[in-house]
């Protein structure tokens, strides 16, 4: 008994001991700027078994005058519904005051104000947000600034609105050659599922009804040949073309591109920036063979 | 390497718990749940108060039960409220005075698998020199009476045993002054 007894006076004596002589020991990091000359006082801040006391805070700092330096600062403070310093401020420096910065609440808010963001928030001056006029609650929630849930009607003028403003374009295969707007295969809801009118580039009718992988080998949509059905090598596809004394034929889609023969040979499928020079196939050509250049990399690019 | 092969599984024991609290507390902060951590502290020391029946059952607080079960519950128990408490604590560097029940509770715990270790050895010497006995002749009853005073075993034993009783007393003074100074100085309004 008298052993017990000893023990747990050792025990008062060397709390009683840490708390008043070493506080050193239990604080969970240095104390927060301004408040150094409090570090060898817990109870300055602190009530015993209840912890860290706002009629504390409040007997030194008053929520009205608080940094009136700083107008957005003072107010926030102002707009408290409940006036719990600890809910987002610690004495303590460390882990767990970086933590605490972070868990700041709007709950403490007085409600009426959380509907106003502008009076605490600034705009943020992206050329996304230049012309929302919604209210932020309607793309952001209070908890965290992302993930946002972007409704593209918010935008004003969204018609006029190039896609690209905001969006940078994919550098994939299947986006480098086409000019189509985005909206076009995209929806403004998600990126996926898309719709991609292959009709627009090649006609898949009933002679080229064949699988993906024919045409674009191992999947990769940027690379095409016609050579899996077609003439089944380079040069038989060339001995054809000489024939008709055509030498730039690498890139088939540029004369075919619906896959019908007869549309090159009566300049219909010809690509049109060719058209607009006034370039016939020799012509066009001969100034390709004279520079040594080749356009068969054209769909090689990605 | 006779030597080595007995103490391995030991040492393998031990850094388990340091592995596995590692493991869990990775995982709770891949969740976000690093909270979790301060609740595991309180089930680790319940899991360390119900090892302690072992020490009732030994004192003869406890009349039920085989000791040797007792034993057994003894081991898995503060095995697992270990790794609680060292998931509870984590590897952050927060007040000083937590630290101290932490290291406390690393040293108990070491001298407990070491306690494990010698019991294993003196069972093995008290085996073997029965054996020996038997073969010379003397009946099971009589080998076990000369064996029951094999004061070098016991002695060891003991020996082993204060210094346990003592470090485990460090670790319980040092954790209460730890549970005290929270009850008195943390934000309940959280």
């Amino acid at each position: 008994m008298k052993k017990m007894l000893f023990i747990l006076l050792l025990f008062i004596v060397s709390l009683w001991g840490i708390i008043f002589f070493a506080p050193q020991l239990l604080q969970p990091g240095a104390m927060a700027t301004g408040h150094q000359e409090l570090s060898d006082d817990c109870f300055a801040c602190h009530t015993a078994f209840t912890g860290p006391s706002r009629k504390k805070c409040l007997g030194c700092h008053d929520v009205k005058q608080i940094d009136n330096n700083a107008p957005e600062k003072q107010a926030l403070h102002s707009k408290l519904f409940q006036i719990d310093c600890t809910a987002c401020h610690t004495n303590h420096q460390g882990r767990y005051s970086r933590k605490k910065a972070q868990n700041f609440s709007h709950d403490v808010m007085d409600p009426a104000s959380l509907d106003n963001c502008a009076a605490c928030h600034q705009a943020p001056e992206t050329v996304l947000h230049a012309g929302v006029q919604s209210s932020c609650v309607s793309c952001h929630r209070t908890e965290s600034w992302l993930p946002a849930r972007f409704e593209h009607s918010a935008v004003i003028s969204r018609e006029s609105t190039p896609c690209t403003d905001c969006h940078a374009r994919p550098e994939t295969g299947s986006h480098i050659k086409t000019e189509a707007n985005c909206g076009q295969c995209h929806q403004t809801d998600a990126w996926r599922p898309a719709s991609f009118e292959h009709e627009r580039y090649f006609r898949l009718d009933d002679e080229h009804d064949v699988s993906c992988n024919t045409c674009h080998p191992d999947g990769d949509l940027g690379r095409y040949t016609c050579l899996g059905c077609h003439e089944h090598s380079s040069d038989k596809l060339a001995e054809e073309h000489r024939e008709e004394g055509i030498r730039n034929f690498q890139d088939c889609a540029r004369c075919h591109p619906s896959g019908d023969e007869d549309e090159a040979r009566h300049g219909r499928g010809m690509d049109q920036r060719y058209k607009n020079r006034g370039d016939s196939h020799e012509k066009h050509d001969d100034e390709h063979e004279k520079r040594g250049e080749h356009k068969h990399d054209r769909h090689h690019d990605d | 390497m006779h030597t080595l092969r007995n103490v391995l599984p030991d040492a393998i024991l031990f850094l388990l718990i340091i592995v596995c609290a590692y493991i869990v507390d990775s995982f709770l902060h891949l969740l976000g749940r690093e909270a979790w951590g301060r609740f595991m502290g309180l089930l680790g020391v319940v899991f360390l108060l119900i090892s302690l029946l072992y020490s009732a059952r030994k004192h003869k607080l406890i009349r039920r039960g085989s000791l040797k079960s007792y034993l057994r519950l003894h081991e898995s128990l503060a095995w697992l409220g270990s790794i609680m408490i060292l998931v509870h604590g984590g590897v952050h560097l927060n007040a000083v005075l937590p630290w101290l029940p932490m290291i406390a509770l690393i040293i108990v715990l070491a001298s407990g698998i070491t306690g494990k270790y010698l019991l294993k050895r003196a069972l093995a010497t008290v085996h073997s020199r029965r054996q020996g006995l038997m073969q010379q002749g003397l009946s099971a009853q009589e080998a076990d009476a000369r064996l029951f005073w094999d004061a070098l075993v016991v002695e060891g034993m003991k020996k082993w045993r204060s210094v346990h009783f003592v470090l485990a007393y460090v670790f319980v003074f040092l954790a209460s002054m730890h549970i005290a100074s929270i009850l008195i100085f943390w934000n309940w309004h959280i």
